[in-house]
């Protein structure tokens, strides 16, 4: 059997699997989706911020109206596996979209308590493993222990 | 290297065409570069939040250096290309490695969708602080490292009604549950008074290097 024959027909099939690859394949091994809700109420928009432990870039994913969400890093789908914490930011959209001095828009008000905006006072904390994870973030409007709005962080 | 090429022609296929996968797929699965050598992902926050829209301009500190710019999209990610990068692929290019001044804008959906006359759309107003536009005034700083980067820019967002965020300053009791006083202070109360300077957050330049 002459190897040197095949050999154009394995690279083509090598080629073909790298654009496959390419195509579907993130570089990161572990998925992270989920649903998050306020005292049993999906949350209908915002932001999921995943901050690794380790250093490393945050990985982010949008609130759809349904409350679900899907993370990425940068463009890519998924993050690396590891330990995560996590933060909920959502507020309602601005009530205008411009000020009346053609600014900016007013913030809205905020959806999801204070303390889940930081890493420090949000209680979430994941560990990510390899593969698909299904994490629901199951907010409440129950202060945590020691949450002191007055204190500045 | 040759005999480690026959021998990987066969478990991995992959190796005798890398630079023709590179071709098509830079950019899209990182890898080494099409063009340049660094491939540079992110997302844009606002303060926590996902920016909405917007453009992210990397200005290369060395005068040999090439400038860099990337969409942001709803989801506040973006990829950079330089030029017009890879046309091949529908979000791809590359960077060149080094030092980089970011400028960022991010504006909020227009207040209608056309002029009166017909005309361009005008633009949604600004969502960040003015600093950012300009490569004179930006803090952000960038390095990029050869391969893949992935990078996060938390920003500072637009200053509000001027009424508004001076009564902020003497609250204490600004942080309230989710049916008090508007997000807004939150975030940006830490760095209140360096506001105008530029101790504000600077950006959780993470390279994942490689």
């Amino acid at each position: 059997m002459s190897s040197r024959r095949l050999r154009p027909i394995a690279a083509m099939a090598g080629f073909a699997a790298c654009v496959f690859v390419a195509g579907c394949g993130g570089p990161y091994d572990a998925s992270v989706s989920g649903t998050v809700t306020l005292d049993g109420v999906a949350v209908p928009r915002g932001t999921v911020s995943y901050h690794p432990t380790a250093p490393g870039p945050a990985a982010y994913a949008r609130i759809e109206e349904d409350g679900s969400y899907s993370v990425r890093t940068g463009r890519e789908e998924g993050l690396p596996s590891g330990e995560y914490l996590v933060t909920v930011i959502s507020s309602e959209p601005p009530a205008v979209s411009q000020s009346a001095a053609g600014g900016p828009p007013p913030p809205g008000r905020p959806i999801t308590p204070l303390w889940y905006r930081t890493t420090e006072t949000s209680g979430l904390r994941f560990t990510v493993q390899p593969g698909h994870n299904e994490i629901n973030l199951e907010l409440t409007t129950q202060p945590p222990a020691g949450w002191n709005p007055g204190r500045r962080r | 290297m040759k005999t480690q090429f026959n021998r990987m022609a066969k478990v991995r296929g992959c190796v005798p065409i890398v630079a023709a996968a590179v071709w098509l797929a830079a950019g899209g699965c990182g890898g080494p570069a099409y063009e340049y050598d660094s491939v540079v992902t992110g997302t844009v926050t606002i303060e926590g939040e996902l920016a909405p829209s917007g453009t992210i301009t990397f200005h290369p500190v060395a005068k040999e250096g090439k400038i860099a710019i990337g969409r942001i999209y709803p989801d506040g990610s973006f990829a950079l290309r330089t030029g017009q990068g890879d046309l091949r692929v529908s979000d791809g290019g590359t960077v060149v490695p080094g030092e980089y001044i970011v400028t960022v804008v991010v504006t909020g959906p227009a207040p209608a969708p056309t002029s009166p006359e017909g005309g361009p759309p005008s633009a949604g107003p600004l969502l960040i602080a003015e600093r950012y536009l300009s490569r004179d005034t930006t803090d952000l700083r960038c390095t990029v490292s050869p391969g893949d980067n992935v990078v996060t820019f938390d920003l500072e967002r637009a200053a509000a009604e001027a009424p508004e965020s001076a009564a902020a300053d003497d609250e204490s009791t600004d942080e309230q549950g989710p049916d008090e006083a508007p997000a807004e202070d939150s975030a940006a109360s830490p760095d209140r008074d360096d506001r105008a300077g530029l101790a504000a957050p600077s950006p959780e330049a993470e390279g994942a290097t490689p």
